[in-house]
């Protein structure tokens, strides 16, 4: 395999920056998530000629947008559980992953996407992976950096517990609706 | 033929929308599959649901390539400042180090603590002479050695 230059990242982003990007506002937000997507571009860019082909170039760009997601999380996390009341907080809400789909009858779509960012991070992780760009459950692997098996648990555990969530929630509108006058 | 629960959601799990008829056929009669099925394509729809429009993208990548093309430094950059800071510290070491050091080998009769074998290291500083205040009887010797244990 030949060596990687900046023209093949910048043809990859042009392809499937959205599904990027995406990825990345799913995972961490808006704001966060443009910001770890830059700093993933950067890593790209610094680390391209390094690249060696061993995987596709998707997946090794997949890898240090995870790595970068997690770094951000982490960094919000840690500040959010701080300023965790007033214009800070609401200013997080706002910029949740869930709160950007802006389509007709989008506010079921923004409860499930609500829901998955209360799953576990690897489970949610898993699933944004599979679900954004409908990578394999090797190419999953590779960029999560565990087994085939591992993220399968991932999905299956995710897909349950919302299946659950998802659930008491319909009974919650149901008992609603049946104790409306 | 007879198909366990779990083989199904892996199935499911795994396949991009397609299921073999009998996996269809345990679906449709199996309710706990049924609603698995249901919160998996929730959770896809919903996670696919578009946001971010490629431009966005791009003009990110674009912004970020630009800084890492002003941040990229020149080969001959890291050698000049290596030179100009090992520079720096020697001008630093030779223009405040102006004093001079006198080094005086002190007599016996000068103070009890002090022998032949032992220097005294005076630093010379910008003090001007009324400031050491030193009796006039005194001999010299003798007015070295009470500055020295009396600051005086």
């Amino acid at each position: 395999m030949g060596s990687f230059t900046q023209v093949h990242l910048e043809n990859l982003i042009g392809e499937k920056g959205s599904t990027f990007l995406s990825v990345a506002v799913r995972m961490c937000g808006r704001e966060t998530g443009e910001d770890a997507f830059q700093n993933a571009c950067i890593s790209a860019l610094r680390n391209i000629g390094s690249f060696r082909g061993e995987s596709s170039l998707s997946t090794w760009f997949y890898t240090i947008l995870l790595n970068s997601c997690r770094r951000q999380m982490g960094i919000w996390g840690k500040i959010r559980s701080v300023f965790h009341q007033g214009e800070y907080a609401q200013a997080m809400i706002d910029n949740a992953p869930g709160n950007d789909i802006d389509e007709p009858g989008d506010e079921r779509l923004q409860g499930i996407m609500t829901l998955i960012e209360k799953l576990p991070v690897r489970q949610r992780e898993a699933m944004i992976l599979r679900f954004s760009d409908e990578l394999k459950m090797s190419e999953i692997a590779a960029v999560m950096g565990c087994s085939e098996q591992t993220v399968k648990v991932h999905i299956h555990r995710g897909v349950s517990a919302l299946r659950k969530a998802m659930n008491a929630g319909e009974s919650m509108e149901a008992a609603d609706e049946y104790s409306m006058p | 033929m007879n198909i366990q629960c779990h083989e199904v959601q892996d199935r499911i799990i795994e396949s991009d929308g397609e299921l073999f008829a009998p996996f269809v056929a345990h679906v449709n009669n199996c309710p706990a599959c049924r609603s698995f099925l249901k919160a998996f394509d929730d959770a896809r729809g919903a996670i696919k649901a578009p946001s971010a429009t490629s431009s966005r993208a791009m003009e990110l990548f674009l912004s970020t390539q630009q800084k890492h093309e002003r941040s990229k430094r020149p080969l001959w950059v890291i050698p000049a400042l290596s030179f100009s800071l090992s520079l720096m510290v020697l001008i630093l070491f030779f223009g405040f180090n102006s004093g001079k050091t006198v080094t005086y080998k002190t007599a016996v009769n000068v103070d009890k603590e002090v022998n032949d074998n032992q220097y005294v290291m005076i630093q010379t500083a910008p003090v001007k002479s009324e400031e050491i205040s030193v009796p006039e009887n005194l001999s010299s010797y003798t007015k070295l050695a009470q500055f020295l244990r009396e600051g005086k």
